[in-house]
């Protein structure tokens, strides 16, 4: 391959189409006669239902008000997609009277206008018998758990005998943190259209896994999965909450049955906060023991992370501290708190982005206990190999990305007394912290086509929910077949291409992007045995190690001319298309020899005012290794969103729940503050040159969750750098910092 | 639900005296809570069509403002923002550039929040309102309309049509400060208006000191303008400044923030607020 666009930092392919409103997402493609639906939430947070008033059903132009009492029993058959818990069994809703969560679906109001049905919905009088659900973790009533073994990751791991060693570790730290629930909050809400056609059903469906949701609504209704057909083309954010199918599908679904018409259904901002997922409340413990130069003797993390009474959600909190620094004796201990709330998912960096915080802030609390510079601390800390799995890393540049961060950042500068940097009245505090993720890449295909005006058609049932997906797959397809990217159409979004694995894990790039390398190889293969039997190809009756491609056009090795291009080929054949479909899975021997990550090195300075107490962030630099990047201007913005993302974690972002009935108190965007453009300051993104010829072919490990990861820390290390005060909650308040 | 858009005052006074009325300005506040079911108005008055409501005019006396005037024009009439910057700048603050083209001080007031940004602005420049009513107009200064969240002292039938402001003082200044945790479009944890006066010798003649979202209603705070009356508003009155208004706090805990950091911020803002209305005093 001779990269022409890869590398390149094009401008976004759907830019246009997304900026003129051309660009269609779920809830914009209306079907004729459609009705609407709007889901009625429980107004109590445990009980069971003891009768709803049908007189709501009257009211003008109501088409049908469904719930327990009257919706058909649904199969519901097994059904575990890559992203849902494996252990427990999802909601099943509208099948009984059991309210297990505040705002679960209780009843379905369909009417022939979307006024109509809010309405009539407003009208619905619900009886409960209420019981006081068990929302905190820090309940007394609630009991931790240890995940069962059937969960996807391993739970607890050891090595060494780190209890002793940090009883006897020269200096130690041991602190215990707190992190609020989030809700993932995207710009677009989630919203379905659904439309029967006999036992045909499409949806348009807002969705980061087209293939997963053909797959659940087939079991959900016991029909076969090629009757299901889901397509999404533009997801308007999504950060992790629209890798699953939540209930509306199933409602919308529902619904578009019982009337006979299609029919749309889309959340409210409100009911994102419920149903939706959410990223858990996590209560850690991190204890280090070090010696008095620095080197790390004893890492005990124990992370626990909230989840629902009938799934376990299980996530990457302690898998970080595994690996990340050389120590002999580590510990990491996962449990969960099964609470009367809808089941917690991905949210951005999951796992890592609250691990991280852990380890990174007691890292830094160890630094200034030894008078040793936080980047020098994890220097003499930098393993050689995965020390958990005694694998060498496939690439780990975190010195390359601290060395060139620091640089940039002017690091040097910063004095490392606490409250000794000012600006006016206000105090100064610079932080730094590890950020992580795995380099995952699950299997995926891809159908590469080349028509006979010489273009190529490539489709994988992917998502773009905003890094670039469109772009740097069609840069991808460009290279691998040696044409502009002009000349490439690329599409997504739809459970009728090829199966793509969840827009999610940072595996995009590595997983689909293989496919559709593979594809456009395979096309090519095609395309010469197409030549070789064709008596007038230059190329006829040759072999394809005789055969080479150079830029489009397949000439003989070594030979001047310049041979045929992909047009002349399959007009030469009568202009019939040639398509290829592939599916690459990653090499498992590859797993077993190597510990693949994205690493990076996260910046922060922030102003506390003392009077106000109240922290800002004034510059941020993220410093990647990640791998081959395959569009700078992308890559960079999207680094950008999740280094925002983190803002948000680490100052703003809380679901606060109501403890007397687990009712979200901030289920909307004026009280769920997330970082608004006044909020955003100075942000530089660096990556390190990092080849990594194991990782996968393209050579690329992701950057969505690893930008989020490691932003929360560097944020509360500047914070205690510039008060003096170290703060084990997320989000740092307010009230944290008075009287600094 | 009825929707109506009298021209005249006495039209809107007899819709307003019915069963479930409510008054529409800009609906900024008014709209979303009949969205989200919060109220549900039988009849709304849409008082943007009677003239008094939407005009600025001013006289030796001062500006007269329209109830339904918006924030937007506020900000681009000629001379309030020379005259007045604290009370703009306040008004300024509600919502976003969106909501500016609607939201008013009529509206801001009468949503009965004590974190209204606007209110606190208005009892520091001294506004009073004019309000109209079956039987007939009347006056009553801002400090006096909200009793408690969502109620006022108005009667069945009553609305406010304009505000009266006083002509500036021949050196005087008014600043406006909130405190929200993020940079913008935030709901005010607490907020702070002053207005003051100097003499030639720049000793304090006059002062008013309120407060927003410290108590169950905005707060006029009299020790505040007694710490600052008489003084060169040094640093010892700022201090006596800051007493008067954290003793005059009685604030909620809620999600946004804490009765003890309600308290202690206030003090702050106001001598901030203070020294940002004293600048501008010498100024003019």
């Amino acid at each position: 391959m001779n990269p022409q666009a890869i590398g390149k930092p094009l401008t976004r392919i759907d830019g246009r189409a997304k900026v003129t409103g051309a660009a269609r997402y779920a809830a914009e493609f209306n079907q004729p006669n459609q009705a609407y639906a709007v889901i009625v939430s429980s107004t109590i947070g445990l009980g069971r239902i003891t009768g709803i008033d049908p007189a709501a059903e009257h009211l003008p132009g109501v088409l049908a008000i469904i719930s327990h009492l009257n919706a058909p029993r649904l199969p519901y058959n097994p059904h575990k997609g890559g992203i849902d818990p494996s252990y427990g069994e999802r909601l099943h809703v509208l099948q009984d009277d059991q309210v297990r969560f505040y705002g679960q679906p209780v009843a379905l109001v369909v009417a022939d206008t979307l006024v109509r049905a809010e309405r009539a919905a407003a009208a619905l009088r619900i009886t409960y018998d209420a019981q006081h659900p068990i929302v905190g973790p820090r309940d007394k009533q609630a009991k931790p758990i240890a995940p069962e073994a059937d969960g996807r990751l391993e739970a607890d791991n050891v090595r060494g005998d780190p209890e002793a060693a940090l009883a006897s570790a020269a200096v130690a730290v041991d602190i215990t943190s707190d992190i609020a629930r989030q809700n993932h909050h995207p710009m677009e809400p989630h919203a379905t259209i659904a439309a029967w056609d006999g036992d045909r059903l499409t949806l348009w469906s807002k969705s980061q896994f087209v293939a997963n949701e053909q797959e659940e609504i087939a079991a959900v209704f016991g029909m076969a999965p090629e009757n299901v057909q889901v397509i999404c083309p533009f997801v308007g954010g999504a950060f992790g909450t629209s890798l699953r199918t939540w209930p509306h599908v199933t409602l919308a679904a529902l619904a578009a049955r019982q009337v006979g018409r299609p029919v749309k259904l889309a959340l409210t901002r409100r009911q994102m906060s419920f149903t939706t997922g959410h990223r858990p409340r996590t209560l850690q413990r991190m204890a280090l023991g070090a010696t008095r130069d620095g080197r790390l003797t004893s890492i005990i993390h124990e992370g626990t992370g909230e989840t629902s009474r009938y799934e376990q959600f299980i996530e990457s909190l302690t898998s970080g501290t595994d690996f990340m620094y050389s120590c002999p004796n580590v510990r990491t201990r996962y449990r969960l708190v099964p609470l009367d709330t809808g089941t917690p998912t991905y949210m951005r960096g999951p796992g890592e982005a609250s691990g991280m915080y852990a380890l990174e802030t007691a890292l830094d609390e160890l630094a200034y206990k030894l008078g040793i510079d936080p980047i020098e601390l994890r220097r003499r800390n930098e393993p050689r190999i995965d020390e958990s799995t005694n694998r060498p890393f496939s690439s780990r540049s975190l010195m390359a990305c601290y060395d060139i961060g620091a640089e940039r950042f002017g690091w040097a500068k910063r004095t490392p007394e606490p409250q000794s940097m000012r600006d006016g009245r206000l105090l100064i505090g610079m932080g730094t912290a590890t950020a992580t993720y795995p380099a995952m890449q699950f299997p995926a295909s891809a159908r590469a086509r080349l028509l006979a005006d010489g273009t190529a058609e490539i489709e994988s049932a992917a998502s773009d929910m905003g890094p670039g997906t469109y772009t740097s797959m069609t840069q991808v397809a460009a290279d691998t077949l040696g044409i502009p990217v002009g000349r490439v159409r690329f599409s997504l979004g739809n459970s009728d291409f090829p199966p793509a694995p969840p827009h999610g894990g940072s595996q995009t790039m590595a997983a689909v992007g293989s496919a559709i390398r593979a594809a456009c190889l395979a096309v090519q293969d095609l395309l010469v045995e197409r030549a070789a039997a064709n008596p007038r190809s230059p190329a006829h009756n040759m072999g394809k190690e005789a055969l080479e491609w150079v830029d489009g056009h397949l000439r003989r090795k070594g030979g001047a001319a310049s041979g045929q291009s992909y047009a002349e080929i399959v007009g030469a054949a009568g202009g019939v298309p040639v398509e290829a479909t592939v599916s690459v899975a990653r090499d498992p021997e590859i797993d077993n020899k190597y510990s693949m990550h994205a690493f990076g090195a996260v910046f922060v300075e922030v102003s506390v005012d003392p009077d106000v107490g109240i922290a800002r962030v004034r510059r941020a630099l993220g410093a990647y290794g990640a791998g081959r990047i395959v569009n700078p201007r992308l890559a960079r913005s999207q680094c950008l969103g999740g280094m925002i993302g983190g803002i948000g974690m680490a100052l703003m972002e809380h679901t606060s729940l109501d403890a007397r009935d687990g009712r979200p108190v901030n289920a909307h965007m004026a009280e769920y503050l997330l970082p608004v453009n006044l909020d955003i300051p100075d942000l530089d993104v660096l990556f390190v040159d990092e080849v990594d010829p194991h990782v996968n072919p393209l050579g690329v490990k992701g950057l969505g969750e690893v930008s989020l990861v490691g932003m929360a820390p560097a944020i509360a290390n500047a914070v205690f750098h510039a008060t003096g005060r170290r703060i084990h909650e997320l989000p740092i308040r307010i009230e944290h910092l008075l009287g600094v | 639900m009825r929707y109506e858009k009298p021209t005249t005052v006495e039209a809107a006074t007899a819709l307003l005296a019915g069963q479930g009325a409510r008054v529409l300005a800009g609906g900024t506040d008014l709209l979303v809570q009949m969205r989200s079911r919060v109220l549900s108005p039988d009849v709304l008055v849409d008082i943007k069509g009677i003239d008094a409501t939407r005009k600025i005019t001013k006289d030796a006396s001062g500006y007269t403002i329209g109830a339904a005037v918006t924030g937007a024009e506020l900000k681009e009439h000629p001379t309030l923002s020379k005259d007045w910057p604290g009370l703009v700048e306040a008004a300024n603050l509600i919502g976003s550039t969106q909501v500016q083209g609607r939201c008013s001080l009529g509206g801001n007031l009468c949503n009965g929040s004590p974190a209204a940004d606007s209110v606190p602005g208005m009892i520091a420049a001294g506004a009073v309102a004019t309000i109209a009513g079956p039987k007939g107009t009347r006056t009553l200064p801002v400090e006096d309309i909200m009793l408690a969240p969502r109620k006022l002292a108005l009667t069945a039938g009553e609305f406010i049509v304009s505000f009266k402001i006083p002509a500036r003082p021949a050196h005087g200044g008014d600043a406006y400060l909130r405190f929200i945790p993020r940079t913008e479009m935030d709901i005010a944890v607490v907020g702070c208006g002053v207005a003051l006066a100097l003499d030639a010798g720049g000793t304090c003649t006059a002062a008013r000191v309120s407060l927003g979202a410290v108590a169950a209603r905005p707060l006029l705070v009299e020790d505040g303008a007694k710490a600052l009356i008489g003084t060169k508003v040094d640093d010892a009155a700022l201090a006596k400044l800051e007493a008067a208004v954290r003793a005059a706090c009685k604030p909620i805990d809620d999600k946004r923030g804490t009765v003890e950091f309600r308290i202690d911020v206030a003090g702050t803002l106001a001598k901030r607020t203070a020294k940002i209305a004293l600048e501008r005093a010498r100024k003019v």
